[in-house]
């Protein structure tokens, strides 16, 4: 009978020590992925905070952007390796909640906006706005409720981990108001590996009401 | 808060400690007294409401009530007398949140101790307190007409704490089955620091801004008379028991003055203010009863 306590408490212990390290082990090396394409939404950030809108009209003093740069082959999730653990190997819980980490190959380096409409009678059309405008991470990144500057939202992205997706995405915000009945903005990004990605926003129609 | 709670507890166990040295020290006849009360009661709080002028004024903002007690108090209080001469009280009080984050220290020192029905000390005490500062972002939702004027949605509540030091004489009587005590203190005390923010949005515009409060310690001079009247109800051998009944305020001008600094659009764009709020009378009185164990 004290043998077999002793086989209990033996296989007790071993449980025990399987338990113990039971945490996931997650694979923390990144998938890399390039900067080759873009996507613009419009925003409707007349409220409290910002949220895409299929709408094309916007307030003159609320006219927004986000920006979505990805890669074309799709890196956006890479499935989690299968669970291995047999026997007495390392426990593992049945489901490890592992974001699997990108990187990417190139950061942005700079943004330039250009306005296709005069904004004011001040900014004529063709004029360079990226210095009217400011920037929003639109992931968990975003901290607090302000906004950054464009160079702010380049930097972030030098040798960043992305743990979500392979998406860089932030908002862009105009900080004054446009005085004429409609917008559209040419945006290009600058990356590090001299490329350059460029996209147009819709045409926006100022509503004044 | 975890530190404040730390901080109690170190002077606590320092109390304790110094209590045991001085047991220690003592000639063996002496005996010492250990005394347990527990009270409940309430806390009023009275403060000049002064409109704000062109700045926030948090003092404006401290939790009040129109009528009744602002806070329900529950205290523990333990005292001992290692000697004739000196006493050390120390009183944990716990408000509706049934959590000890008040305390009380209190030295009794008696040059003269004698048998007559009155003798008179000295009192040396310290305390914290909480007390519970809401709704300061009104003045900017009455005040900033054209934004969001809080984007947090949820009510705005924090405790702030007053701490501070006191001495003065104190009167002791004993008569039969009556003993009481009267005292008065002058001291210093004042609100510790804490940070506040409050983030805007202009309606149907891009335009953020944040507004962040960092007050700075801006201790006053107070005036604290306090009273307490027991009467003994049994006798068991040495030990006995009765109940108490207690009051005391607290009357000062104080201010909370504090650096605010405004974000416009990004944490770039900063114009930092330092604000000195104009001083108002501020007073607090507590009327507590409870019962007493004395061994």
């Amino acid at each position: 009978m004290l043998f077999y306590k002793k086989v209990m408490l033996i296989m007790a212990l071993a449980g025990i020590i399987r338990l113990i390290p039971g945490c996931c082990d997650c694979d923390e090396s990144t998938v890399p992925f390039s900067f080759n394409k873009t996507d613009i939404v419009n925003l409707d950030n007349s409220g409290e905070w910002a949220v895409t809108t299929t709408t094309d009209t916007m307030k003159p003093g609320a006219v927004a952007f986000e920006v979505a740069l990805f890669d074309s082959l799709g890196y956006f999730y890479a499935p989690e390796p299968s669970l291995n653990s047999i026997g007495f190997g390392q426990a593992k819980a049945m489901s490890c909640d592992c974001s699997i980490p990108f990187s990417a190959n190139q950061y942005l380096t700079s943004i330039r906006i250009t306005s296709l409409y005069a904004l004011t009678p001040e900014i004529i059309a063709g004029s360079d706005v990226s210095g009217h405008f400011v920037a929003r991470p639109t992931n968990n990144s975003s901290t607090g409720s302000l906004y950054s500057s464009l160079e702010s939202i380049c930097k972030q992205t030098k040798g960043k981990t992305y743990y979500d997706s392979g998406v860089e995405s932030f908002g862009l915000f105009l900080r004054i108001p446009v005085e004429n009945i409609r917008a559209r903005f040419i945006i290009d990004i600058y990356l590090s590996d001299e490329t350059i990605l460029r996209d147009t926003t819709h045409m926006i129609t100022i509503h004044n009401k | 808060m975890t530190s404040i709670r730390c901080t109690f507890l170190a002077i606590s166990l320092f109390f304790l400690v110094s209590c045991e040295s001085l047991v220690i020290a003592q000639t063996p006849e002496k005996r010492e007294t250990f005394y347990f009360s527990i009270g409940f009661g309430g806390r009023y709080i009275n403060r000049d409401s002064l409109p704000d002028s062109g700045d926030l004024d948090f003092m404006n903002y401290l939790y009040r009530q129109d009528t009744g007690a602002e806070y329900g108090l529950l205290s523990l209080n333990f005292r001992m007398a290692p000697s004739e001469k000196f006493e050390f009280s120390a009183t944990a009080v716990l408000l509706s949140d049934l959590i000890p984050n008040q305390l009380n220290i209190d030295v009794r020192y008696k040059p003269v101790p004698n048998d007559k029905p009155m003798t008179w000390g000295m009192i040396g005490s310290f305390f914290v307190y909480p007390q519970y500062l809401e709704n300061y972002n009104s003045y900017h939702l009455i005040r900033d007409t054209g934004f969001i004027a809080d984007l947090d949605p949820n009510f705005r509540q924090i405790s702030i704490y007053d701490i501070g030091i006191a001495l003065g004489p104190t009167l002791n009587f004993s008569k039969g089955r009556f003993h009481g005590e009267i005292n008065l203190g002058v001291g210093i005390s004042g609100f510790l620091p804490f940070n506040e923010h409050i983030s805007q949005k202009k309606t149907d515009a891009n335009l953020r801004r944040e507004y962040h409060y960092e007050t700075h310690y801006s201790p006053a001079l107070f005036f604290r008379p306090g009273a307490e009247a027991g009467f003994r109800l049994i006798s068991f051998g040495k030990a006995s028991a009765g109940i108490t009944i207690s009051a005391g305020g607290m009357w000062s001008k104080r201010s909370i003055s504090y650096k605010r600094t405004t974000y416009t659009w990004t944490t770039e764009n900063a114009i930092t203010q330092e604000i000195k709020s104009e001083k108002q009378w501020y007073s607090k009185l507590e009327i507590e009863g409870g019962f007493y164990l004395a061994f």
